[in-house]
């Protein structure tokens, strides 16, 4: 019996003592696998020319300033506290990797739908007003793609226009300025003059800030850290620093005026609007879509179709023909589909379609792209002109498919199988918009092709995850195969006219 | 029910099925006896708490739960006993899209010990009972799917001490309190905002301290108790807005209930279980109320070896 007393203590204590806290791992920070030392002569995507944006040429190096501001780098940095030499390596690894990962965490936090009010209506979040319930934003898929592009276009912009000062002035490192400077982390053959991380740290602070108004202090106080992170690890000087919040600051200006204009404001509509849409489409198609949700929920943000693209002169180009009629052999046969998996799914293909389900309070379907991204970013040790070129294309054909995807959703207007047969269950939550096309096929399809073209060896796992990301769709029973496949075909369409640009964007 | 299928503890709590088969209940069994039971059981909410607001949902419905349990209990030695339970559990929401689940949920071992015994005067014993159990996920099944899950998708390690006292005349209370450690879970899902965001599927799982109270009254053949019970989630996530339940969500609850059992005059060894529960408060959890029911054998190997010689 003590035995058995003692045994079982040892077990509790064993049980107890094991850590569960969930490590929150830094990227370790790396040498560049290339400085892309002609990143200044490639063209940005919203600034016309590097020189439109205008920055002070920083003081020689050899000058009594640029020595006081040296040493004020090294008493600053020799007064860091344990937390902050923690941020340089936060941020060290690789910044714009890690500020997209701050990104994708605020598209979880607000990618909730709102509630139903007690009448019955719902409730819809106010830019002018983002503090109330229900908080602005809404992150759904749509607004995420949206985000996620700004943010990432204006980092590859930011780093074109900072490559071009940093060569232009050419003012040296200050650790290959002073030898005897040793940095907390890796030396790149990149010349000073300009703060890199000061230009990502703006403008996310900034682009950020517009797109989750409420998130300002917190946005505020990550972008000081990361700043002070380079001062602290003996990166950078003041004067760096300021030039890259200089840089910063107009980038996000343009990019945050063309945000207002672009159409988003008018992506939600009113109820007499919603129904001409849903009455058009029965008109011309003999079927509606219908909220399945109780009470029911007015669609997802119908003008989303209609937002200004970003390599896509007009939608109707990539509009994607009608799909099957209900009374066709391929629609028959792909609700008979739905009826077997809402039956039941095999084990495999139920954790694909909760792999991929990227539902609320996640990062969405597009912030699912990114951290994929982000991994490929890290495992080829790019720099951050490279990075920021990455999530440009990716994030902005991935909301060019979305905007593509809303805007067959809204124009065909299909019911989902569930309204079509309401014994048919899903195996994850039921998305409060139209059918055809499905926006995951066609975000996922756009973002492999991206992807694949930036890193062709991984071309074939990317389409896989493309496919799985289509098919968990069809799984889960929230969509017709001829919604996801359709989605797949047109996202790559979509991908190839962003790609068309980064062919000849003047990197390699 | 509550979100989560209550690993086995609660539907223990809940079954308190024969003379010593629950890890959490006053009795023992006797050296080489072995007590088997198949409980049934059937618990619904259609509100629940999400957080502290106390809510329905259209698009849920009632969320209803059957689960029907093998079990069996063995006296190694008069004063240490092994229990293993098995659920089967399927879970149904009766409005909205979301399909209910179905399959085995978690298998439990559990050692329950008496440790201490004491006669005061004639009339009063005292005991004092400690069970330390494991709790295994093996159907492999959806965790990751509240509120319709099957269970939490946690390696738990339960234990429980449990005092009680007794009089002549039949009628008895336990006091008991009990703390479930509980392992991190894996999910499918690449990445999710509870507290804050997790760039990873793995769900931290906060422990859980239990405790409660049972009076009731035993001779004979017939049993019958009433119990308030106490489930306190160590945990700080409360569900957002309008969010789902997610495994790490703080779990609490307040219930009473009953259980009687009763074994037949005809054939002793045979006895049927009644059982029901009701949700007072709660955070997180579904206001459920349940019921159930069971039948239980009793074998007693030295006795048969006995007559047998």
């Amino acid at each position: 019996m003590k035995k058995i007393l003692f045994l079982s203590s040892a077990i509790i204590i064993t049980f107890l003592a094991c850590n569960k806290d969930i490590e929150i791992e830094n990227i370790e920070s790396y040498k560049y696998a290339d400085v892309d030392a002609n990143g200044g002569s490639w063209k940005p995507i919203l600034v016309a020319k590097p020189e439109d944006i205008t920055v002070n040429t920083p003081v020689d190096a050899s000058s009594n300033e640029y020595k006081s501001l040296v040493s004020n780098m090294l008493s600053f940095s020799s007064t860091a506290k344990a937390a902050q030499i923690d941020s340089i390596k936060i941020f060290g690894g690789n910044a714009i990797v890690k500020w997209n990962e701050i990104a994708r965490a605020l598209a979880a936090k607000y990618n909730l739908p709102p509630a139903a009010n007690a009448d019955g209506t719902y409730p819809v979040p106010s830019s002018t007003n983002p503090g109330v319930y229900p908080l602005f934003p809404f992150a759904n898929p749509p607004y995420a793609s949206r985000a996620f592009a700004y943010w990432s276009a204006a980092q590859f912009d930011g780093m074109i226009v900072t490559w071009y000062y940093k060569y232009k002035f050419n003012r040296p490192s200050v650790f290959v300025n002073d030898k005897s400077i040793t940095p907390s982390l890796p030396k790149q053959d990149l010349p000073g003059g300009i703060s890199e991380d000061a230009v990502i740290a703006t403008i996310s602070k900034e682009l950020l800030t517009f797109l989750f108004p409420l998130e300002a202090s917190y946005l505020d106080g990550l972008a000081t850290t990361h700043k002070n992170s380079r001062m602290w690890a003996k990166m950078n000087t003041q004067d760096e620093i300021d030039a890259g919040t200089t840089i910063g600051k107009q980038i996000a200006e343009k990019y945050i005026a063309r945000a207002k204009t672009d159409g988003m404001g008018k992506s939600a509509v009113s109820q007499a609007v919603a129904d001409s849409i849903a009455n058009a489409a029965f008109t011309k198609f003999g079927w509606k879509w219908k909220s399945q949700e109780s009470p029911a929920r007015p669609a997802l943000l119908p003008n989303f179709g209609k937002v200004k693209m970003w390599c896509i002169p007009d939608v109707t180009v990539v509009r994607p023909a009608a799909p099957p009629a209900p009374t066709s052999d391929e629609f028959k046969a792909d609700l008979e589909e739905m009826r077997r998996n809402s039956k039941s799914l095999s084990n495999e293909n139920r954790k694909i379609a909760n792999f991929w389900a990227d539902g609320p309070s996640t990062s969405t379907p597009p912030g699912h792209w990114n951290q994929i991204a982000a991994e490929q970013i890290i495992t080829n040790k790019m720099n951050p002109i490279r990075s920021a070129r990455v999530f440009a294309y990716m994030n902005m054909s991935i909301e060019d498919a979305g905007i593509t995807c809303w805007d067959a959703k809204y124009y065909y207007f299909t019911p989902r199988p569930s309204q079509v047969d309401p014994t048919i269950k899903t195996w994850i939550g039921l998305p409060n918009f139209p059918g055809y096309l499905s926006g995951h096929s066609t975000f996922s399809s756009a973002g492999a092709t991206v992807l694949s073209y930036f890193f062709p060896n991984e071309t074939s796992k990317f389409e896989q995850y493309a496919l799985d990301a289509s098919n968990s769709r069809i799984f889960s029973c929230i969509h017709f195969r001829h919604d996801c496949k359709v989605g797949l075909e047109v996202g790559k369409k979509v991908a190839n006219y962003a790609l068309d640009f980064a062919k000849v964007d003047g990197a390699k | 029910m509550n979100f989560k299928s209550l690993s086995i503890i609660m539907l223990l709590f809940m079954c308190y099925i024969g003379q010593s088969q629950s890890p959490t209940d006053a009795f023992m069994m006797n050296k080489k006896e072995l007590c088997i039971a198949l409980p049934y059981q059937y618990s619904f909410w259609d509100h629940y708490w999400e957080g502290t607001l106390y809510r329905n949902n259209p698009n849920l419905g009632t969320v209803s739960q059957q689960s029907i349990m093998t079990m069996a209990a063995y006296g190694i030695f008069d004063n240490l006993n092994f229990i293993a339970a098995l659920p089967y559990i399927s879970t149904k929401a009766s409005q909205g899209t979301l399909h209910g689940d179905k399959g085995i949920q978690d298998l439990s071992l559990f050692l329950k010990g008496k440790l201490y015994e004491k006669q005061f005067k004639s009339k009063l014993n005292m005991d004092i009972m400690a069970s330390i159990g494991y709790i295994h996920p093996i159907g492999g099944y959806y965790a990751d799917y509240l509120p319709l899950s099957l269970g939490l998708g946690s390696k738990t390690v339960s234990s429980k001490l449990i005092v009680n006292g007794w009089l002549n005349s039949g009628f008895f209370a336990s006091l008991s309190a009990g703390y479930d450690i509980r392992s991190n879970v894996q999910t499918d899902r690449s990445n999710y905002y509870t507290d804050q965001f997790y760039n990873t599927g793995e769900v931290k799982m906060p422990n859980m301290f239990n405790y409660g109270i049972t009076l009731g009254y035993f001779r004979n053949l017939s049993r019958f108790e009433i119990f308030y019970n106490v489930m306190d989630t160590k945990g700080n996530i409360d569900i957002r807005r309008n969010d789902m339940p997610m495994l790490s969500s703080n779990m609490d609850n307040s219930q009473v209930g009953f259980y009687i059992q009763q074994r037949m005059p005809f054939h002793e060894n045979l006895g049927f279980i009644l059982n029901g529960a009701y949700t007072l408060s709660g955070r997180n959890v579904g206001k459920s109320t349940s019921f159930g029911g069971g039948i239980l054998y009793q074998i007693n190997f030295t006795k048969s070896t006995n007559s047998n010689n």
